[in-house]
């Protein structure tokens, strides 16, 4: 099985991959577009900017590469973070447009009580398991948090036959999206101690299935 | 080098020709399990009467009381999380000893064995210090033992811990050092295979043949003169306590687990990784050195186990082939090597102490001489 | 309930030959060995989070050795978070692509003032977090402390803040000099100010000996995390054998569920 990690230049590829190499799956990272539309599955890690991970995806061609093999080919790919929130239709980081492969709009956390909840949420936050989760499989999600760092959040997102997964942070906001190929998580994984490496077998569970 | 003999095993207990200098009987019987029944066993009170006490401990214990009543701490003990230590440290406070617990991180150790030294010294209320003797020195000493092909790949972090005993007990004016040693497992040893870290000579000539500065021990260094100089001028006295009880290491590690919060490992020596990779790894692909076999072979002796059931145990491998490669991996990066230089570390030719200069003939004289004049029972190594 | 508790941080300092220390009021330094052990035992016991700082780097004009850092990153599996040295955005970039979440910008931050925004940018604010040093003096209040050069700045904390909020920091780490190592506690006044004014996450540094002054702060301000040197490394105040260590899971959820005061909330 081919993981490749999609390298759009937003950090932290090492992390991923020794979290996949653990779970003794080959894994390599690459910005080709050769390697990303063969690929058996993709990941798309991220921490950054939204508009500059967009330029970087755009002026180094892996945009039309992603949109072949994940709707064409049906890749599963997995995003993570930023990963997840490129596949929104939009965001207000930058304010440009993302891959669209998920009606949903990358909006900036505000909440209401900002003395209690401050942005970015940095921390360990339980996930409200959605009913029909794939990723979700098997993990106490009362008991088992994942690390979350960001300060955009997916939101409005158009349900139809989108599994969704929600948190909340004062208010409520989308964790984790499942549609067809297509998964987005908006924690990380692989900082997540046991409950997200399960994820990510869960993960290549799905692909391999 | 010696010439290489035929294999033969002890008829009576489980050592073999793995050690070198094994001497068999005419009836096939080896000078350790001999040794053990003639000697030292005397050491051990067979009469004692259970696994926290007996009249021997008691006097012992009155003893150390009333000589350190001018001290802040009746005891030094070295705490390292592994069972022995622990049961010792318990023992102690027990009996109401003042203790001072004394660790030494190498670097080495592993999260279970701080758990334990965090909780045994919490649990029993005992004060402690740690000593860390500077990374990059004592890596170098590490790696010039491996480079050395020796089996005495721990002698390093056992000279630096009696160094550390020692000065602390003296530093704190504390006359007495409880030692966590015992017979029942550590009874038999071939002096091959652990050859005394106390010879300074021997040391120096490792530093020295694999190209490293004599410098690199002084953090660690503890010299006969050291010792002379604890025993003698500063008065210092050392016993090991569980050898004055009924020693039972299982039950001791139940009792540990239930009583003091502490974790047992799942493999031998799990307090170090380090420990842990020469013991089951090294020495065994390297020397040919089963060390399970001299632990069992003390069991046997005292009758805690059966010929059988030893000679099953060592029938399996005594490393996990699953742990080989992510073991080389952390132990080369952690010595600043790299995975293939330690693969042909590993793959040397192995070396015995009588291959470097050592000063084995005149330190047993001194100390045969120490134990004739003070008519003191041989216990250990020299 | 998703806000689970705060995170409990082990802040883990090298100096400029890359071994462990830990300091006491900036100037002192105990000796702690190899970082890589102490880092590997925190990553077994599975802490919230780790920082890892150079505190010589600044100093002496130079990024926190990757080297290091990459044998470091291999032992973490644990968030973490690393400072030391940084000037622009590639010493960024560098760090982040070994594995680390997010940077420490510390004197930067007021020796280049463009430089927070130009980061932030960059990477997003959630990969930036600023530490701000701070003194307690006896007549004139709180002071910005520059390590690097000992120079105090003439800003007040509050100001401090809304710069780096402004400037588009992460989350703004206080830590307090005249507390460092001490044992004694937090120091509450300062946070208390801050946290409840302040936008992004504050994480407490300085004076934590125990988990009872963590929990004492996260019930009476608005602190979002808290970091220590000492309380992981450390016995207790009074014992200060050196033995790696971190609460259980559950013993940090008894501790601080719930904990925070109706008053505040």
């Amino acid at each position: 099985m081919d993981v490749v990690i999609v390298d759009f230049d937003a950090g932290n590829l090492n992390s991923i991959k020794r979290s996949f190499l653990q779970l003794g799956v080959n894994v390599i990272h690459s910005s080709d577009q050769m390697v990303i539309e063969n690929a058996d599955a993709l990941v798309m890690p991220g921490v950054g900017h939204f508009e500059v991970a967009m330029n970087f995806l755009a002026v180094n061609h892996i945009d039309s590469a992603l949109n072949f093999a994940v709707h064409e080919k049906k890749t599963p790919v997995l995003g993570i973070c930023l990963g997840m929130q490129l596949m929104t239709n939009y965001s207000e980081e930058g304010g440009v447009n993302g891959l669209g492969w998920i009606n949903a709009i990358t909006k900036k956390i505000i909440p209401k009580r900002n003395e209690i909840y401050k942005v970015p949420n940095i921390g360990w936050c339980l996930v409200n398991k959605g009913m029909s989760s794939k990723l979700l499989k098997g993990i106490d999600c009362d008991r088992d948090p994942f690390y979350f760092c960001h300060s955009y959040a997916v939101q409005e997102i158009e349900k139809g036959s989108v599994s969704t997964s929600s948190f909340n942070y004062d208010d409520e906001y989308v964790s984790i999206f499942e549609f067809n190929n297509i998964y987005g998580v908006q924690f990380h994984p692989e900082k997540s101690h046991a409950a997200g490496i399960n994820l990510l077998s869960n993960f290549l569970a799905i692909v391999s299935g | 080098m010696k010439k290489k003999r035929p294999y033969q095993l002890c008829t009576r207990c489980l050592m073999d020709t793995s050690d070198p200098e094994i001497l068999f009987d005419t009836s096939g019987v080896c000078n350790h399990c001999t040794d053990f029944f003639e000697s030292r066993i005397q050491v051990l009170n067979l009469e004692t009467k259970d696994s926290f006490d007996s009249l021997e401990l008691h006097e012992l214990i009155g003893e150390i009381k009333n000589k350190a009543k001018k001290s802040k701490y009746d005891c030094v003990i070295g705490l390292s999380g592994g069972v022995d230590s622990s049961y010792t440290a318990y023992l102690a406070v027990k009996h109401g000893l003042r203790v001072l617990g004394v660790h030494l991180d190498n670097g080495w150790n592993s999260s279970i064995a701080v758990k334990n030294i965090r909780n045994i010294t919490k649990n029993l209320g005992i004060d402690y210090v740690t000593y860390i003797p500077p990374w990059n020195e004592f890596r170098e000493v590490q790696l010039a033992f491996l480079e050395a092909s020796v089996p005495e790949a721990e002698t390093p972090t056992d000279i630096a811990i009696l160094r550390v005993i020692y000065s602390y007990a003296a530093k704190e004016k504390v006359p007495f050092v409880i030692s966590g040693g015992n017979m029942s497992g550590e009874g038999i040893l071939p002096v091959s295979w652990h050859y005394n870290a106390r010879d300074e000579k021997y040391s120096y000539s490792i530093l020295r043949k694999t190209l490293r500065s004599k410098k690199l021990y002084r953090s660690i260094q503890y010299s006969l003169l050291d010792e002379f100089y604890h025993l003698m001028i500063k008065k210092i006295k050392t016993y090991h306590l569980l050898n004055y009880i009924s020693y039972d290491k299982n039950h001791a590690s139940k009792f540990l687990v239930n009583e003091l919060g502490w974790e047992d490992y799942n493999v031998k020596h799990g307090e170090s990784r380090y420990t842990k990779f020469i013991q089951t790894y090294y020495l065994y692909v390297k020397h040919g050195i089963d060390y399970r076999r001299a632990t069992l072979s003390s069991e046997l002796c005292l009758g805690i186990i059966s010929r059988e059931n030893a000679l099953m145990i060592l029938s399996n491998l005594p490393y996990k082939p699953e742990d080989i490669d992510p073991d080389f991996t952390y132990i080369s990066k952690k010595l600043g090597i790299t995975r293939e230089r330690l693969k042909d570390i590993v793959n040397m030719s192995p070396k015995w102490y009588y291959d470097y200069d050592n000063n084995r003939m005149v330190l047993g004289f001194i100390y045969d001489t120490y134990r004739r004049l003070y008519k003191k029972k041989k216990a250990t190594n020299f | 309930m998703s806000l689970f508790r705060p995170r409990i941080i082990p802040v883990v300092l090298i100096d400029g030959s890359g071994q462990a220390i830990k300091t006491i009021n900036f100037k002192r330094r105990i000796y702690l060995g190899d970082p890589v052990n102490l880092i590997n035992l925190f990553s077994s016991f599975q802490v919230d989070e780790l920082i890892l700082l150079d505190i010589d780097a600044t100093r002496e004009k130079r990024l926190i050795s990757l080297d290091i850092l990459s044998d470091i990153a291999d032992e973490g599996t644990m968030p973490f978070v690393v400072g030391g040295g940084i000037r622009d955005v590639n010493d960024i970039y560098k760090i982040l692509s070994l594995g680390a979440e997010k940077v420490v910008l510390s004197d930067v931050v007021f020796t280049q003032p463009k430089f927070l925004e130009e980061a932030s940018n960059r990477f997003g604010a959630s990969t930036i977090s600023v530490c701000i040093n701070i003194k307690k003096t006896l007549f004139k209040g709180y002071k910005i402390y520059l390590p690097s050069s000992k120079a105090v700045i003439d800003l007040s904390i509050l100001d401090a803040v809304k710069f780096c909020e402004e400037s588009g920091a992460g989350e703004i780490i206080i830590q307090s000099v005249n507390e460092d190592g001490i044992m004694n506690g937090y120091d509450r006044p300062i946070l208390t100010e801050v946290s409840s004014k302040s936008i992004v996450p504050i994480v407490a540094l300085g004076g934590a000996g125990n988990i009872q002054h963590m929990v004492e702060t996260f019930s009476n301000t608005h602190v979002s995390a808290f970091a220590s040197g000492s309380t992981f490394v450390f016995g207790d105040k009074k014992n200060r054998g050196v033995i790696v260590n971190y609460p259980e899971k559950n013993y940090l959820e008894e501790m601080f569920v719930g904990k925070r005061k109706k008053a505040i909330v």
